[in-house]
Parts: C-alpha cells; sequence; structure tokens
C-alpha cells in the first residue's frame, strides 16, 4: 500500500509541492501542515523530487549580456545604496524617461540659473551655460552644457572611476524618446569634456547615464545628470 | 572582500553578503547559478529573450531582497530556482493564450545555437541535468505528463484534468507517483549527490 493510500493528505502535498492547487486549496494544505509534522516530514521527502525538475532541463548558456546588465545594474545601487544613496526605480524609469526623472530625488549641482557668455564679441554665437540636476549616484561629480546655437559641449569633473569597459553615455530627449549621443569616460582626475553633435533644437533635455558598453540603444541605469533645454 | 575569497564561500555564506548589497558576492551568487537559472526559465518560456528577461527579473528580485534567503527552507540553489520557476510561470500567464510544451525538444533547439566556450563547471552542470533526466524518463508518461504539465506549464491539477480529460483523483494520484518515483530514484542513488 503506498503512502498515498495511508494518508489522505498524500496526494494533495504532492500537488502542493508542484505548485499545482488553486490558493484556496494550497492554503487548505499550508494550514494542515502548520498541525501535522507527519504532512510536513512527508513535504520534505518529496521536495528533492521537485528540485530535479528545476535541475534536470537542457542546460543553455544566458547571453554574456545578462551578466553584464546585471553587474552593470548591482554594481550601481550597492554604490547608490551606501549612505546617503539614491534608490531609483530604473526599470520604470527605462520605460518611462520622460516622467519617472522627474519623480526620483535629484538636486542641484550647484550652478544656479542660466548664465550667458561671449556672444557678439567676437562675431560668434552667444554661448549659453545649461545647469544640469545631479543624482546622489553622481557622488558629487559637476556637469556643465554649454549651447553654442544647436550644438553642445558637455564639460564634467570630479565623476565617479567605473570600470574598465563601463562608459558615460550622453542622451537626447525628445518627449518620451531618448537618443544616443556621444558616450566618454573621465580621465584619471574624473575630468572629460565631450561634443554634442546632435541638433538640439527641439530636444526636451539631455541626460547622461553609466553603461556597461558603447552602443547602448537605450539607457539601463537612471540618470546621473539631467539638463532640462525647455 | 576580495574575489578569491567569496569564491570560496558556501552558498549560505554569500546570501549574507548579498542581502548587504555587495555586489561582487552578488557577481559569484549569479556565476554559480545564473546558467541553470537561465536553462530553467528557457525551458517554461521556450524563448531566450524571454528567458533571459525572466532571469534577470529573478536575480533583481533576489538583489533587491524582495525574496530573502531562508536558511531553513532547503538549498539556495533550489531556493533560487524556484523563483526562477515562479517568475517563468507568471511570464507565461501573462501571456493571452499558451498551449502545452510537452513535445517541445529542448536538445534540437539548443543544440542547434553556436557553442558557447564551455567551462569545466558549466560541462559538469550540463551532465548532471542529463544524469536527473534519466529519472524522469523512467517514469511511465502517464505520470511525467501530468507533472511537466503542472511544473514547466504552470497549470493547476484541475486544469490539467479538464485538459486530458480525466478526474481529478487520477490527476492527483499520477503526481504523487510520478514524485514518488522520482524521490525512490534519489535515494537508490541514480542521481546522488546532484541535488
Amino acid at each position: 500500500m503506498s503512502e498515498a493510500q495511508h494518508h489522505p493528505w498524500g496526494e494533495e502535498l504532492a500537488a502542493y509541492a508542484l505548485d499545482a492547487l488553486d490558493p484556496d486549496e494550497a492554503r487548505r494544505v499550508e494550514a494542515h501542515l502548520a498541525e501535522c509534522e507527519r504532512c510536513r516530514a512527508d513535504l520534505r521527502w518529496l521536495e528533492p523530487a521537485v528540485d530535479v525538475l528545476a535541475e534536470s532541463v537542457v542546460q543553455a548558456t544566458p547571453p554574456a549580456r545578462l551578466r553584464e546588465e546585471l553587474v552593470a545594474i548591482t554594481r550601481s545601487e550597492a554604490r547608490q545604496a551606501q549612505p546617503g544613496g539614491w534608490r531609483p526605480g530604473w526599470r520604470a524609469w527605462a520605460l518611462r524617461p520622460a516622467t519617472a526623472i522627474a519623480a526620483t530625488a535629484i538636486v542641484a549641482a550647484g550652478i544656479a540659473g542660466y548664465a550667458l557668455r561671449g556672444g557678439g564679441t567676437e562675431g560668434g554665437p552667444a554661448v549659453s551655460e545649461v545647469p544640469f540636476e545631479s543624482a546622489p549616484a553622481a557622488m558629487g561629480a559637476v556637469a556643465v552644457l554649454e549651447r553654442h546655437g544647436d550644438s553642445a559641449t558637455l564639460r564634467v569633473s570630479n565623476m565617479p572611476a567605473i570600470e574598465d569597459d563601463d562608459v558615460y553615455q550622453v542622451w537626447i530627449q525628445h518627449r518620451d524618446a531618448v537618443e544616443p549621443s556621444s558616450a566618454f569616460r573621465p580621465d584619471t582626475s574624473g575630468d572629460a569634456t565631450t561634443t554634442i553633435p546632435a541638433d538640439l533644437a527641439g530636444a526636451d533635455a539631455v541626460l547622461v547615464t553609466e553603461e556597461p558598453e558603447r552602443g547602448r540603444t537605450r539607457p539601463t541605469l537612471p540618470p546621473l545628470f539631467e539638463a532640462d533645454l525647455d | 572582500m576580495k574575489s578569491e575569497a567569496l569564491q570560496r564561500l558556501a552558498d549560505e555564506d554569500l546570501m549574507p553578503l548579498v542581502a548587504g548589497k555587495d555586489a561582487a558576492a552578488f557577481e559569484v551568487f549569479y556565476d554559480r547559478h545564473g546558467g541553470a537559472a537561465y536553462s530553467l526559465a528557457h525551458r517554461i518560456v521556450g524563448d531566450p529573450a524571454a528567458a533571459e528577461d525572466v532571469t534577470q527579473e529573478a536575480f533583481l528580485s533576489i538583489w533587491r531582497s524582495e525574496a530573502g534567503y531562508d536558511r531553513t527552507r532547503g538549498s539556495v540553489r533550489a531556493w533560487a530556482l524556484g523563483i526562477v520557476r515562479n517568475r517563468a510561470i507568471d511570464a507565461l500567464r501573462r501571456e493571452a493564450s499558451r498551449v502545452p510544451r510537452l513535445d517541445y525538444d529542448d536538445d534540437a533547439v539548443l543544440e542547434r545555437r553556436p557553442a558557447p566556450e564551455r567551462t569545466e563547471a558549466e560541462a559538469v552542470r550540463r551532465e548532471t541535468a542529463r544524469s536527473l533526466r534519466g529519472a524522469l524518463d523512467k517514469l511511465p508518461s502517464e505520470q511525467s505528463k501530468v507533472i511537466e504539465l503542472a511544473y514547466y506549464g504552470g497549470f493547476t491539477h484541475s486544469e490539467i484534468a479538464r485538459m486530458l480529460n480525466m478526474p481529478l483523483g487520477t490527476v492527483k494520484g499520477r503526481m504523487r507517483l510520478g514524485l514518488e518515483k522520482i524521490r525512490s530514484h534519489l535515494a537508490e542513488g541514480l542521481a546522488e549527490g546532484a541535488v
């Protein structure tokens, strides 16, 4: 005679172990398990059989980018988890870049308002400095966007060091869409200057993120800097 | 902690570091279980891109401590694969329509893809999976069918009964008998040390 015939809960436990019960049935089994050591032991005995189902599938090699993305995300979030850090909903941001950043805790980089310099004295176009707002994950780095007509130059200083393959990526935001612009790595002092060749006419914002490699078509991490162009 | 030191830690000792937001510990954790997790997700959702999404979701949920590890509830690997399985079933259920994939030929699909560089650990993982499949292959088809529909398909026993047009008690009985047989094979040592 089988164990199932000895104990009326045996078949329920097998279905429970396979996660094949309806929610109400599962709750009844759990209530019974709380009171019945025999069934708890029976379930413990069955569980390795269920583990076999997970382990016995044909083994495939995950794409390298899966690891790269997880590493980039976890390293970034580990930095942000440090005291004073910032814990963004990066996935929500990546899906809704135009709206989510407004809800995140962004602190001013210390540059207030627009400043105008040049313009006219040498006959060239006016240069305006656009302030960036920075996330705490920027660790006190400072970024300034210098607009020359519809193009621009980004100057950053004191940027956090990044992994060998990582880059800082500039993005141009138009409404709900973002497109990649230039990518850069700072020098050993954390400083960098990069030209943004894209036409910024009509753009809503310029963003900077840390990315695990060049060539990304959409951000994988929340922005470190944002400059509104309105 | 240096990577070499992390590599020497048992899973159970690694998890508190992961919970403490140690990214290097997380990388070791992923390197140990990412392949098995992706393989399980692929078996369930049947699509490489969806399997990648499921695996990423599952590992991020672990990283973000949405699902904390409890030593009393089995091995880290079984716990992690349980999370992956649940995420994969959720992904299946999000689809508007789905059909049982009992005849899905993992070997044929996966072996056709370009062979990646296979590490020793990966070779061991593949061989372990093969030997464990032996325990499943020994089941009568009527038992393996209900077990696979439940575990890889995410169907409840009542759904399976309707699908196969058989009494509910028969479905539950076959689940029980099938699991008992797999368990007995393990106990006999046919796949000793693999689970």
